[in-house]
């Protein structure tokens, strides 16, 4: 078969055919996390996204490269999406911890470590709240309103079990973060060029 | 980077009808108090289905966008342009895996969106069609192309979707970076030597067909778009995204001594709109349908790449894999 020919001698290596049967292999998508980053230190975790792997230790590589390699960032947080239990969405200025409150009451002796993260408004994302001990997902929502009184209203919590969070906050990984300057819209400065090359051609 | 040039399927007004009256109002409503529609929240199937057909389309852009300036990272001038480009060109990859997250949230896998791109099904912007020649090509691209995708990128990052808007809240910022290296390196290039004042100008003479290209074709002959504007999905029409370019990014050229391939084009004072030459929407058309310099070559690239990574996927393949869709 005829191999494509390209101006880029990297692709005529590669000796590419144009037959163009389809792929199908909707099998590989791998596992869902989401991922959270701490921007600073002392700030809570931030949700930012997801990521695909086929385990915690690529999915770390992928994520810090997704999300940890430009804004500052001193901390990463992962969970599988499968681990996390999502509320309703409730509307603008209905606060989701007035339903739990009240409705889902400890009802086991044996309790475990859960962590909520909430989302205050549409279209931004879900910020760590807090850890609380609870029975339930239900029951670590009802807990954690309870508990704190966050000055809502919040219109969406995840639930999660803190053994579930996969955690990596070595400092070392960032370090280099601020260096990388060439990466930065400031460091390019081209006015001071373009009214010299205008000076030079008015003369 | 990400042109205008949307291919919408036209809104059939009688798909709207097998839709619940009470949550059409609802979602309408949420619309006009600006809120986001967020992955869970009730949306009309026309809705979901041209988002997709968007998010999947800018996704796709942003992965074939990064082929025509990769192939100058191995022959980049120095290697401080080389570390940027490196750089710009992995933001780009990093935004298609953002687009297709967020296109994932409506309930269309990943691999299905890539099988799409391969298969020819699902388009990506036409401007990537055409080759790099020259270091000159890929300075133009890194400065024009991601300048008209900013104005594009922007408007929609005002829109009703909360996750779209999440990703091109991250993209842009990412945009301004390689925006101001695009405008050094032809600014580099523009107040040099007479050789590469010549190398730009053609790059640029190059580009500008398929940049007048990049927005769409003319409102006047757009499919109807009446009920996306009001869901907030299209956000400006293709005439506003090209008349607001022109206007951000002819004088910065002009002010460089280079010119414009377009003898018609100026500012009309009075209006205050550019008046141009209409680009060959033949043309358009024809590479959108596979007949340009670099389609063949687009695909088959990505579709190695897919098909030499694929026994990588499937060693990591476990029972534990299964997929689920991102959260939002």
């Amino acid at each position: 078969m005829e191999t494509l020919s390209s101006q880029d001698p990297r692709i005529n290596r590669l000796r590419l055919t144009e037959d163009d049967h389809s792929m199908s292999n909707p099998g590989d998508q791998l596992i869902t996390f989401e991922v959270f980053l701490c921007p600073k230190e002392g700030k809570p975790y931030e949700h930012v996204g997801p990521v695909h792997a086929a385990d915690a230790e690529t999915a770390f590589l992928f994520a810090k490269e997704q999300y940890g390699r430009r804004a500052s960032c001193v901390g990463m947080q992962l969970i599988r999406t499968d681990k996390i239990k999502v509320t309703k969405y409730t509307d603008n200025g209905t606060d989701i911890y007035g339903f739990y409150r009240n409705n889902f009451p400890n009802k086991a002796s044996v309790t475990e470590a859960f962590t909520i993260f909430h989302l205050k408004k549409r279209g931004k994302q879900h910020v760590c709240a807090g850890e609380v001990n609870a029975s339930s997902y239900e029951n670590a929502v009802a807990e954690y309103a309870r508990l704190f009184s966050p000055a809502g209203p919040f219109l969406n919590v995840w639930a999660v079990k803190t053994t579930d969070i996969l955690l990596q906050d070595d400092k070392e990984l960032w370090g280099t973060l601020s260096e990388k300057k060439y990466r930065d819209a400031i460091a390019y400065r081209v006015n001071e060029r373009i009214e010299q090359f205008k000076r030079k051609n008015l003369q | 980077m990400y042109g205008g040039g949307n291919i919408f399927e036209e809104a059939k007004f009688d798909e709207l009808s097998s839709e619940d009256p009470a949550e059409l109002a609802a979602f309408e409503a949420r619309i006009d108090r600006g809120e986001k529609i967020e992955p869970s929240d009730m949306m009309p199937a026309l809705y979901r289905k041209q988002l997709i057909r968007m998010i999947e389309q800018h996704a796709h852009s942003e992965i074939i966008g990064a082929l025509p300036e990769g192939t100058w990272i191995t022959r980049a001038p120095g290697f401080r342009r080389k570390m940027a480009l490196i750089a710009k060109v992995q933001d780009e990859v990093g935004h298609a895996q953002l687009l297709y997250s967020a296109a994932e949230t409506l309930g269309k896998p990943r691999e299905a969106m890539i099988n799409d791109l391969i298969s020819g099904k699902s388009k990506y912007s036409n401007i990537f069609n055409y080759p790099a020649f020259t270091w000159a090509d890929a300075t133009i691209i890194s400065w024009l192309v991601d300048a008209g995708a900013i104005v594009n990128q922007l408007a929609n990052s005002k829109g009703s979707y909360g996750p779209y808007c999440r990703a091109l809240d991250r993209i842009c910022i990412e945009e301004s970076f390689h925006l101001k290296y695009g405008h050094d390196a032809v600014v580099h290039l523009a107040t040099g030597t007479p050789i590469q004042r010549k190398m730009v100008q053609e790059a640029l003479n190059r580009w500008w067909p398929p940049l007048m290209h990049f927005f769409g074709p003319p409102d006047k002959m757009s499919v109807h778009t009446e009920v996306l504007v009001r869901w907030k999905v299209k956000m400006a029409t293709n005439d506003e995204c090209r008349q607001q370019f022109l206007d951000m990014y002819v004088p910065k050229i002009w002010e460089l001594g280079l010119t414009v391939p377009d003898p018609l084009l100026h500012k009309d004072e009075a209006t205050g709109l550019w008046k141009y030459t209409e680009p060959d929407w033949e043309e358009f058309k024809r590479v959108i349908n596979g007949d340009g310099p670099c389609n063949k070559e687009r695909l088959a690239v990505r579709r190695t790449a897919e098909e030499r990574g694929a026994w990588v996927r499937r060693a990591l393949q476990s029972p534990q894999s299964v997929y689920v869709k991102p959260l939002a």
